[in-house]
């Protein structure tokens, strides 16, 4: 379990479906784009090869504006754990490197216990000029109150 | 790591939470400084209404205004948006969403539960 840093963001969710189904939405593209974007049905593709070292891209579409999140996948430790980079490709978002995100997943009476790490991000100083990173939160915003 | 108040993130938050608000603060954002004659141009709502969006953008420290004679300029005030310039903050805001729509989509299934097996 990595270690939460000050420059990590850590979040927990129970699910109340079972382990193998939650594995499988978070690892299935099929199902991945039923889901994962902010915009109801706002996957605009998914390609996914879930295995160690297998590359991901996912293109949301968020008020008619394209994020384009991609990275590889580090560990899969199916049905319990798995590790992934996270970066956005130039565009709405801006290029950070390699974060990391972790999930975890832990059976419970209630379902399915989801942990969630992201860290690695930049310092804020590393962004590139006010304008362009207004920008992009921005339209990040956008979709938070779409 | 940037920490602000609870207040401070709803008003900026309430701030942003208009479409008005959102694109004047856009322009704005990209260095220049306009009237609020020059900031409603473009919409197609009462002068009083754009002066009541900018106020509440200057409240949240979004924006700055200053007098220029008879003229009141508006400009970007970038202090207040390092927070959502913070990368972490923007992050947990987008996984918060994902997390949202998984739990929806395993929970309340609509025309069917998740089946892998199910045909398409």
């Amino acid at each position: 379990m990595p270690v939460q840093a000050a420059d990590s963001l850590r979040l927990t969710r129970l699910i109340r479906a079972d382990r193998k189904a939650v594995w499988n939405a978070l690892t299935r593209p099929d199902q991945m784009r039923r889901w994962m974007c902010p915009a109801p049905n706002g996957v605009k593709s998914v390609t996914a090869d879930v295995r160690e070292g297998g590359a991901y891209d996912l293109v949301m579409v968020v008020e008619g504006k394209e994020h384009n999140a991609f990275g590889t996948y580090r560990e899969i430790d199916e049905p319990s754990r798995i590790v992934f980079t996270w970066d956005w490709r130039p565009g709405e978002m801006q290029p950070m490197g390699d974060t990391v995100v972790t999930i975890e997943l832990t059976e419970v009476e209630e379902g399915t216990e989801l942990v969630l790490v992201h860290e690695g991000f930049p310092a804020p100083e590393a962004t590139t000029g006010h304008e362009q990173g207004w920008d992009a939160c921005l339209a990040h915003l956008e979709g938070v109150f779409a | 790591m940037v920490t602000f108040s609870d207040e401070a993130l709803d008003r900026t938050f309430a701030a942003l939470a208009h479409p008005i608000r959102r694109a004047i603060l856009t322009r704005l954002s990209r260095g220049e400084i306009a009237s609020v004659t020059g900031l409603a141009e473009p919409f197609d709502v009462s002068l009083m209404a754009v002066s009541k969006h900018l106020k509440v953008l200057a409240e949240a420290g979004l924006i700055r205004q200053e007098k220029d004679g008879r003229v009141q300029r508006c400009s970007f005030d970038p202090e207040t948006m390092d927070l959502a310039k913070d990368w972490l903050e923007v992050h947990r805001t987008y996984w918060n969403q994902q997390l949202d729509a998984l739990q929806a989509y395993l929970e309340e299934p609509e025309d069917g539960s998740p089946d892998p097996l199910r045909e398409r």
